[in-house]
């Protein structure tokens, strides 16, 4: 079985799009049963239409698809009152937040109130993670600290850096806040991949595709042929899916 | 079909947790059937661990067949790192110079960077850059450092980067002596993208192997869409050409 818990469906007014359609012939070709499914970036700055197509999206194509819903923190009282929506009636399982996109540093204090949302209704947050200036992971582990009962899923191995040097960073803070996951989307096959479940435990990691933007089956060979036993696989492909999403 | 890896490691750097020997990079290259692969330390020459160079000559001297020496260096040293490397090919069959600006910080078009740079085209070296989304290591400015030394081949590392993949392609286009490696980074639809724009004699197989998986860095590659005379170009042919591989 394979959770692809980050995938994205829309045409994003910053030029990346996809279909339903294609997601899921996406899906049946790389064998993925289940997708997490988020929003793109339109010109709505509330993503309020976006929200109700993840609604119904996961409506739809019932467990197949589920939904996140994406807000903008810089909208306030407006996008709290989106995100309670999104969960209470649209039932939506989680919340994206990319402050890359959206332009916010992940642990300013705009933030929090948001967070406290996710904490009442018990959603987990998955962090467009790996922006220096806004989503570096110590940045998302600093808001991890805050809010120790929310679970916090750090994209693309918790780093966006060709150096490598952010492996250490990604490594330090995992150590120090067990609320931190990490997702598998371009991530380093032996620090990120590799030494994560192995160091601290098979439950800290997710696969992720990053569908459009990055290949599928790359993305799963990723994880394959990683060094790890076949129950840390499972973990990683569905098993901590499984649990975060409460399927 | 042959595979050369243009971009990869051998050093033991404890500071950074990284363990990286020949034999396991060796291990491998086996098992993606890459036949050799430019390998570069972690640490700067000069500075302060100076035998680096010469560790990395002996850890790979049993299987000189397979790997190309690449040295990297500090250009802070001035005419002292010229001197470094010009004695480094005196007593290692060294291929080429590695630069990793934001390890040492400083401009790439700067003078004392050029001046290196310049040294290692008299030397025929090439110079591979780290290039990415970071201060100092960024394709337009490692663009100017090309245009100041148009007799030496400069490698742009990981496609730019992350966010700078247009960057690279502005930069490749302008200054002829430019080439890019495919190593790290997951894009796969942007490798055709590079080769649509620059051809696919500008494009080179690398991996940044041990940390990288080469077997993944090659399903990349495959998975980008390209003719098989492309793919052997960016597989093999380019760095046979450049390197002046048999």
């Amino acid at each position: 079985m394979i959770i692809d818990f980050h995938t994205y469906v829309g045409a994003s007014m910053l030029g990346q799009r996809s279909t339903e359609e294609e997601l899921l012939e996406n899906m049946e070709r790389n064998q993925v049963d289940i997708s997490v499914v988020c929003p793109v970036k339109t010109i709505d700055p509330f993503f309020e239409k976006e929200n109700q197509y993840m609604a119904m999206l996961q409506k739809k194509y019932a467990g197949k698809l589920v939904g996140f819903c994406r807000i903008d923190p810089n909208l306030g009282k407006d996008s709290e009152r989106i995100l309670e929506n999104s969960i209470r009636v649209l039932g939506l399982k989680g919340l994206v937040l990319h402050p890359w996109e959206e332009t916010f540093a992940i642990n300013d204090k705009k933030v929090f109130p948001f967070m406290e949302i996710c904490q009442e209704y018990h959603v987990p947050v998955l962090v467009e993670t790996g922006y220096p200036w806004v989503s570096h992971c110590f940045q998302v582990a600093s808001l991890a600290e805050k809010y120790p009962e929310l679970t916090f899923i750090m994209s693309h191995g918790g780093q966006f850096d060709s150096s490598g040097y952010a492996l250490t960073d990604v490594d330090y803070v995992m150590n120090k806040y067990a609320n931190l996951l990490i997702e598998t989307s371009g991530d380093y096959s032996d620090e990120g991949i590799e030494n994560i479940p192995t160091r601290l435990g098979y439950h800290r990691v997710l696969f992720g595709s990053h569908f459009p933007w990055l290949n599928t089956e790359l993305e799963i060979f990723r994880v394959q042929r990683a060094s790890l036993p076949r129950e840390a696989k499972e973990c990683i492909f569905y098993r901590n899916a499984l649990k975060i999403l409460k399927i | 079909m042959r595979i050369i890896d243009m971009h990869a490691h051998v050093d033991v750097c404890e500071p950074l947790n990284w363990y990286d020997t020949a034999e396991k990079l060796i291990r491998l290259m086996d098992e993606a059937g890459i036949e050799k692969a430019v390998v570069s330390a972690y640490l700067n020459l000069p500075g302060p661990d100076m035998s680096c160079a010469g560790r990395l000559w002996k850890s790979i001297e049993p299987y000189q067949e397979r790997f190309m020496m690449f040295v990297r260096m500090d250009p802070w040293f001035g005419e002292e790192a010229s001197d470094f490397l010009e004695e480094c090919c005196g007593k290692y069959p060294v291929r080429g110079v590695k630069l990793h600006p934001a390890h040492y910080t400083l401009h790439p078009f700067g003078e004392l960077t050029v001046r290196l740079c310049k040294k290692a085209g008299e030397l025929g070296l090439p110079v591979l850059f780290h290039c990415g989304d970071e201060m100092m290591c960024l394709p337009l400015q490692i663009g100017e450092l090309a245009a100041k030394c148009p007799e030496t081949t400069v490698i742009l590392a990981h496609m730019g980067g992350y966010a700078h993949n247009r960057d690279a392609i502005e930069a490749a286009k302008k200054y002829n002596n430019i080439y890019i490696d495919t190593s790290e980074v997951p894009l796969v639809k942007e490798i055709k993208w590079f080769v649509e724009e620059l051809g696919a004699d500008r494009i080179f197989f690398g991996t940044d192997a041990p940390c990288c998986d080469p077997l993944v860095e090659l399903k990349k590659v495959q998975l980008a869409g390209l003719t098989e005379k492309q793919l052997e170009c960016v597989l093999y042919k380019n760095a046979v050409r450049v390197m002046g591989l048999e």
